[in-house]
């Protein structure tokens, strides 16, 4: 599933503003960018870091260099284990033209030696944003890990996966808190199968700030399931 | 060294997915992957709670070849299917994971508990 696949899928599917949130690397992101860029269609570079306690958190950039250096942080701090391709499989970066730039030789599927505290300072430090990912899934969410939301990061809002969406849930622990679902995919079929829509004057991160506190006109007007519409608010 | 047989039979383990005829002599006991596959030793019965398709690649990965789950709690969906492929015994008790690890412990130190 390469950048120029997802750009080419998302066109195609009417998506005006899209991020790439590989697992704890941002070269793919990187390219979905400068292809993003020559197709005028509004995008965010992201992330989707690992913490220790093996909490998946989406954090998100509209500025290359703050991107950049998060991701040379976020690197550093995975351990020195080896990726095996038998079991994990290629962890490949491609360029726009889906020339293989390199196969990633450290372990992505790995746990950043980092808390989940310090990942949100980092972070906010760096300019990012944070959204904790998949917050209700059985596994790598805010959920399994901790059991609870923790209420002194104050995040923003909260990812649920399209399943939650297409149960009709409501999870108690998620109350007060603007959630939003995107496709998480994995596979190209996958892509756009939950979409959020956003109320904002342009595609930027400080705009997408302002929709989630719902301040100044701007906010999160609904969800989407392909095929469906769930979830108002 | 023991027989995982007899450890499944000594425990009244239940038995999602069959794995080889193998002789334990090692445990190990958590639920953070990361640290399992930065530290769990081959060969070592995998005590834990997790439950979800990645247990069965971590197990792959580091040669551990049975995982025991505790508390209750049951392999989800195709993780049973997996096991089988990778022929990974998938074992399952009601009892928590410090009750297991301690009688494991027992019965691989040579010991046997009491009836």
């Amino acid at each position: 599933m390469s950048p120029s696949l997802i750009l080419n899928q998302a066109l195609g599917l009417g998506i005006n503003l899209i991020s790439v949130t590989d697992h704890n690397t941002t070269t793919n992101s990187l390219t979905l960018g400068r292809l993003a860029l020559r197709k005028n269609l509004p995008f965010f570079y992201g992330m989707e870091v690992q913490t220790e306690e093996e909490v998946h958190i989406l954090v998100y950039f509209d500025e290359l260099q703050s991107f950049e250096r998060f991701g040379n942080e976020v690197y550093g701090l995975l351990p020195e284990v080896k990726n095996d391709p038998q079991f994990f499989g290629d962890q490949v970066a491609l360029d726009e033209e889906e020339n293989i730039l390199y196969l990633e030789e450290k372990l992505l599927l790995n746990s950043c030696a980092i808390s989940l505290q310090g990942l949100c300072s980092l972070a906010e430090k760096r300019g990012g944003l944070v959204i904790p990912a998949h917050v209700d899934a059985s596994h790598f969410s805010l959920l399994s890990q901790l059991g609870m939301i923790p209420q002194d990061l104050h995040f923003k809002a909260l990812e649920v996966s399209p399943a939650y969406l297409e149960k009709g849930l409501a999870l108690p622990q998620v109350e007060g808190y603007p959630l939003l679902s995107f496709s998480d995919a994995h596979y190209p079929g996958e892509i756009g199968r939950a979409t959020t829509l956003l109320l904002m004057e342009k595609p930027t991160l400080e705009e997408f700030r302002l929709a989630l506190e719902g301040k100044r006109g701007r906010g999160i007007l609904r969800k989407e399931l392909r095929g469906k519409e769930k979830g108002h608010g | 060294m023991v027989q995982i047989r007899e450890i499944i039979e000594s425990l009244s383990l239940k038995v999602f997915a069959q794995g080889q005829g193998v002789s334990v002599e090692r445990g190990y006991t958590g639920d953070l992957l990361s640290l399992v596959i930065g530290s769990a030793p081959s060969g070592a019965l995998w005590i834990t709670v997790q439950r979800h398709i990645n247990i069965v690649a971590v197990a792959a990965l580091k040669e551990i070849p049975a995982i025991l789950i505790a508390q209750g709690l049951e392999p989800e969906g195709d993780v049973v299917q997996k096991a089988k492929e990778e022929k990974i015994w998938l074992l399952g008790s009601p009892e928590d994971a410090f009750t297991l690890s301690g009688k494991v412990y027992q019965l691989l130190q040579g010991g046997s508990l009491p009836r």
